[in-house]
């Protein structure tokens, strides 16, 4: 029996993630089209039946990925990852959900999946590289050739926030080439291509609905003012995130929203639109992206521009090192709903320079 | 690199022989078996003999032979059909916990939809069913019982026809799982007690499409579950496969026949595969013991992820598998394996090489260098 199949070209192989949606499906015929040698992956990371039906884990996207691999013409494997993603991305966000936090759990899956365990198999196999249809641009500094990262050409689309932890090592393995491109223009690369899931919606990319329905066990508490002063009873901290307005069942005339969530007392502290504002942050397990981005920092007088949710605008901040992977953030004008557990990531112009996880609020 | 196919128990390549029987009845004898025309005849005609052959081979009477599209749907509607026809006071199923997930999905069902109890029986360490176990669990009230002849991982031969022996008269009808038994051992069914058989044309050479049940015509009652026409003597409806029985039963004449030699050449490859994997020193261990089919070799590499081994092998030209295949693509780690008393980890690393008929032994030899390599390379990784 031939094998074409396993006959190389000599030309550098490529893992790329296929999650089954349109990104990744360009991502990979960009590259079959640039004359690589491909390895399709999709990551199965959850069971069926799960009620889960977000595209990253439904039994259709490993289909559709499976589709987009026969048509590209490439080898194509479903890697197992349920345990891990139980172990590194669902029980995770639970527990920082009980404990008052809003995790993030599409950072933690492209830290710890794809960029982790994925690259490993991908690696192990013989790839140089493994590629991803995510929306970032992955550049070289002139002189000493080191990895930045700056944001996806499409403002809209960019997912830089969500890879703040990339660092050099890890990026001299990765490739992402959507990052030229904008959503529509991938669509139209996709229907040119012929690729099935050229009009396939955009995935959600979370998981939050797997993570929910597990078992967070309310404690019931109470919702509290500034002062302490009991306003009603709630059950359960986890149900509710910095910032949150709806849903809290008190009326006093006037907007409120969550400022606070104090899990040992169980309180969740409500607060109006003004008093939500926080004047800075406090962050812990930050990086850089590389060594100048620290350069570039201290050059603009520790300014930079910084994200704490993934569709917020930037703002402006400065920034002060602690040491230990600690940085505290104070912002020129306040930011509203800095909720703790999400990540803060900083840009200067189009660069993303690395970022941390939002340990508290300062007011 | 030549890939060379070591998963024999997953699928076989059908033999020419087949693919030449069949041929007709997918070009110019397309005929309706259910049509009175000549062209119509030709095809019952095709279908009759068929259904002789391998009655014949199996001992057994052909009205006793119903064709179908595989052990799956033989299984499925076999088990679920017999249980319909169970009195309420012996909706009790007893079946081993290594079955295929044909049997254990349908033991599910029927305790989900009839609310039947289900008894499985765990294998011993060996990947044998104890039979004084197995007949006690179905001595109270038990309507049913199914029970592997071969298993489709390790290759473990149960001791179905013991069972079956000791089950007659007992009122409880045992169902034989044979997928993996067809081709490589001989069967014989006549007066073996068992009541209900099921097996798949293409584990032994024929082709994908084509399934066989016996349900014996005394003392078994099984509920009509593909309902429509008459065909298949009323009990199993919609246009028959011509050419997939005529394949079905082509196939099982020459398994049958060539029995004995091709079994010696299956044990010899085995052996083969095995001694230049000692040779090269990996660390390795095989899951189940003898009594075992030959040509099924489930192996544990300590430290050696089979879904790693298999994306390895893959890219290396050799074709063997790990686990069941989940829906998605991805691999389960072994419940067989895991059944067997070992822990998970050992499930998850261990993977079944299945040798076949069209194996040669220069073959096996260089598969198993080539698995070795990759072995090596993977467990000097962790």
């Amino acid at each position: 029996m031939a094998l074409n199949e396993h006959t190389s070209s000599g030309q550098k192989m490529i893992g790329i993630a296929l999650s089954g949606g349109v990104d990744s499906a360009t991502a990979a015929f960009l590259l079959k089209q640039a004359g690589y040698d491909l390895i399709g992956f999709h990551m199965h990371l959850t069971k069926e039946g799960t009620g889960c039906n977000r595209a990253c884990c439904s039994l259709d996207s490993a289909e559709d990925a499976r589709r987009v691999a026969g048509l590209l013409d490439m080898p194509f494997y479903v890697l197992n990852m349920e345990e891990q993603f139980k172990r590194e991305v669902v029980e995770p966000s639970r527990a920082a959900y009980r404990s008052g936090r809003t995790p993030n759990p599409c950072v933690l899956c492209n830290q710890h999946m794809k960029f982790k365990y994925l690259l490993f198999k991908a690696r192990e196999l013989g790839c140089e590289a493994l590629a991803t249809g995510h929306y970032v641009r992955k550049t070289t500094e002139g002189a000493t050739g080191e990895y930045s990262v700056k944001v996806g050409m499409d403002p809209k689309k960019d997912q830089s926030y969500f890879l703040y932890f990339l660092n050099q090592e890890l990026l001299s393995y990765l490739e992402f080439p959507l990052g030229w491109f904008t959503k529509e223009g991938t669509r139209a690369i996709a229907k040119r291509a012929g690729l099935k899931v050229a009009a396939k919606p955009d995935s959600q990319d979370i998981c939050f609905h797997l993570i929910e329905e597990g078992d967070i066990s309310g404690e019931s508490g109470t919702l509290v003012d500034e002062e302490g002063i009991v306003l009603g009873r709630h059950e359960g901290v986890e149900h509710y995130t910095v910032g949150q307005r709806k849903g809290l069942g008190i009326a006093l005339g006037y907007p409120l929203y969550v400022k606070e969530i104090r899990p040992e007392s169980r309180e969740v502290v409500i607060a109006p639109d003004d008093r939500i504002l926080a004047g800075g942050l406090v962050a812990a397990r930050v990086s850089l992206v590389n060594r100048f981005a620290m350069d570039k920092i201290k050059f603009r007088d520790s300014m930079v521009r910084v994200k704490v949710r993934s569709r917020a605008e930037t703002a402006l901040a400065k920034v002060e090192f602690k040491g230990g992977e600690r940085a505290e953030f104070e912002f020129i004008r306040p930011v509203r709903a800095v909720c703790p557990g999400q990540a803060v990531v900083m840009y200067m112009h189009d660069e993303m320079l690395g970022g941390g996880i939002i340990e508290k609020a300062t007011y | 690199v030549t890939a060379i196919y070591l998963d024999n128990a997953s699928t076989t390549k059908p033999l020419p022989e087949v693919l030449e029987a069949m041929r007709p009845y997918l070009t110019e004898e397309y005929g309706n078996p259910s049509s009175l025309y000549a062209l119509g005849r030709r095809a019952r005609k095709a279908i009759d003999e068929a259904r002789d052959l391998a009655a014949d081979i199996l001992g057994v009477d052909s009205k006793e032979i119903t064709f179908c599209s595989g052990a799956t749907e033989s299984i499925s509607t076999l088990l679920t059909g017999a249980a319909l026809e169970t009195d309420k006071e012996r909706r009790k199923f007893v079946t081993s916990s290594i079955e295929h997930k044909a049997v254990l999905k349908t033991a599910e069902w029927l305790q989900q939809h009839l609310g039947w109890e289900v008894i499985l029986i765990k294998p011993r360490p060996s990947g044998h069913i104890d039979p004084d176990e197995f007949i006690d669990a179905c001595s109270d009230g038990c309507g049913l019982a199914s029970l592997q002849w071969v298993n489709n991982e390790i290759g473990t031969i149960q001791p179905v026809e013991q069972i079956a022996s000791r089950l007659k008269g007992s009122g409880t009808p045992l169902h034989t799982d044979a997928v993996q038994g067809l081709g490589k051992m001989r069967l014989d069914l006549a007066d073996s007690g068992v009541a209900m058989l099921s097996a798949s044309g293409h584990k032994f050479y024929g082709p994908k499409g084509s399934g066989l049940s016996y349900i014996r015509e005394r003392g078994v009652k099984v509920a009509k579950m593909i309902i429509g026409g008459g065909q298949e003597l009323e009990r199993r409806a919609g246009t028959e496969n011509v050419a997939g029985s005529v394949g079905l039963a082509e196939a099982l004449s020459i398994v049958a026949n060539g029995s004995d030699a091709f079994l010696d050449r299956l044990r010899d490859l085995e052996k083969r595969f095995l001694s230049v994997l000692d040779a090269t020193g990996v660390e390795y261990d095989l899951n189940g013991a003898d009594p075992r089919a030959p040509g099924i070799i489930n192996i544990f590499f300590p430290r050696v992820e089979g879904e790693s081994l298999l994306l390895h092998t893959d890219r290396a030209g050799v074709y063997i598998s790990a686990g069941s295949a989940c829906s998605s693509g991805s691999t389960e780690p072994s419940y067989v394996v895991s059944s067997l008393g070992h822990d998970r980890l050992r499930g998850l690393c261990s993977v079944r090489i299945s040798i076949g008929w069209h194996n040669t032994a220069d073959e096996v030899e260089e598969a198993a260098g080539r698995i070795a390599n990759i072995v090596a390379k993977l467990q000097g990784k962790t």
